[in-house]
């Protein structure tokens, strides 16, 4: 299988499959579902595989937050940065503006 | 068994024989960690004709470079980098692992954590000590409306980090290190095989000095040439925020947020961009941030040292024309 992969430019990969690829929005548009796939999904009987269908192939203690490496310590609610927070009408906007790029030495 | 593993580890990228920046950020922040700990700061540098990037890594910060250099890594193929990193990290045993949360570092980082069966925490935008002598790991979470602090129970702790999130580390040619060699494995077909490198015009927004950043504001896709119009006349580079982006309207190199790239430009103009807490989190370390909404309470006001209230295709077109009228007044 053949993919374009992102690193620091784009590059064309051949894989040997089985593969897992992660993508991102770019890759497709979803499709939009016509009335016989709407009516053929509301039909559909749902196969649901849950941890205990799954144990005799694998250690469920993994599955979940008992299996995980890692763990939330604490959670911090950020405090914004104090900017001045100024309110400028358009025409002081605009000379505030290029006032700045000046000062910058952007303009 | 942890006592085992000992020092802070940084992944130096390396591409085209040019070290990604991230590096000496991650160099930087990992020196304030061994200093914490006592111990050592190491680097990874794994890839073909390599060798001699290891005395800048020294200058930089790093104690000892463990090096790979072999022509098994001369293409991207990540699978080869992958178990080349791990024979790096087996021979060191650091205690923590840092890596670019670039496209690299991304698709790098969780095979070798995988492999190791060790945590990986990514998109950090801290890193410390604390006062157990655990590495915690800071990262957003809910689209930046909160930050939650992350420990790893398992060695090496692992951690990638967004570019621009620390600063780099001062450069002492005086400075001196080891480099070791490490030989890599045998790897046979890696079933990853890189074809061709593609070219793509490059947009480095991330290094930008001003940037002129547009949002939901902009009711069609042609407005953002009056966007381009403005950019171009001053030197900026364009940015947008994520709608714009998942829309097609621009390319995803120009997207400032936590899903874009991080920026820290002297001054960032904000065009029609309501602040939601994920596009901010991209944009809140500017110098100067200005902003242009229609609405006077919109979020982005909290983040900004100037709000400009008005509509912004009547501010833009007029910023247009008196930046237009000051450069033909110039000599």
């Amino acid at each position: 299988m053949r993919v374009i992969t992102e690193q620091e430019s784009p590059y064309e990969v051949e894989l040997k499959l089985p593969a897992l690829l992660q993508v991102t929005k770019e890759v497709a548009k979803p499709r939009i579902p016509l009335l016989k796939d709407k009516l053929k999904a509301r039909k559909a009987n749902i196969e649901i595989w849950n941890a205990d269908f799954l144990s005799d192939i694998a250690d469920i203690k993994q599955f979940g937050f008992s299996g995980s490496p890692t763990w939330v310590g604490k959670i911090i609610v950020p405090k914004p940065k104090t900017r001045s927070k100024q309110i400028l009408k358009p025409e002081e906007g605009i000379q505030k503006i290029i006032e700045i790029l000046k000062k910058e030495g952007l303009l | 068994m942890s006592e085992e593993y000992k020092g802070i580890m940084v992944y130096a990228e390396v591409h085209n024989g040019t070290i990604h920046p991230v590096t000496f950020e991650l160099l930087g922040k990992a020196r304030e960690l061994a200093n914490k700990k006592g111990t050592k700061v190491l680097a990874a540098l794994a890839g073909y004709g390599v060798k001699e990037k290891a005395q800048e890594l020294i200058y930089r910060g790093a104690d000892i470079v463990y090096v790979t250099d072999s022509e098994k890594l001369k293409t991207l193929d990540v699978v080869a980098h992958k178990s080349a990193l791990l024979k790096i990290i087996e021979k060191a045993k650091p205690e923590a692992v840092l890596i670019g949360a670039t496209n690299t570092g991304r698709t790098l980082a969780p095979r070798v954590s995988a492999y190791l069966k060790t945590g990986l925490t990514a998109d950090c935008t801290d890193l410390f000590i604390d006062d157990n002598g655990n590495l915690v790991q800071v990262r957003p979470a809910f689209s930046g409306n909160i930050f939650a602090h992350i420990l790893t129970k398992t060695k090496p702790v692992m951690s990638t980090v967004r570019y621009r999130t620390f600063k780099p580390a001062d450069r002492d040619q005086s400075r001196k290190g080891e480099v070791i060699d490490v030989e890599m494995d045998e790897i046979g077909e890696t079933g990853y095989r890189v074809l061709r490198k593609m070219e793509r015009e490059k947009v480095n927004i991330s290094e930008a000095e001003l940037i002129i950043s547009a949002g939901r504001g902009l009711k069609k896709k042609e407005d953002l040439e009056m966007i381009r119009e403005l950019a171009s006349l001053l030197g900026a580079t364009v940015g947008a925020s994520r709608p714009l982006v998942d829309d097609d309207w621009i390319s995803r190199d120009h997207q400032v947020g936590f899903s874009g790239n991080i920026v820290k430009p002297k001054v960032y103009i904000a065009i029609g961009i309501s602040g939601s807490p994920q596009h901010v989190v991209g944009m809140k370390d500017s110098g100067t941030v200005i902003s242009i909404n229609i609405d006077p309470s919109a979020p982005i006001g909290e983040y900004s040292d100037y709000m400009i209230v008005g509509d912004l295709y009547e501010v833009i077109p007029k910023l247009i024309e008196e930046i237009k009228k000051l450069k033909s007044q110039k000599p």
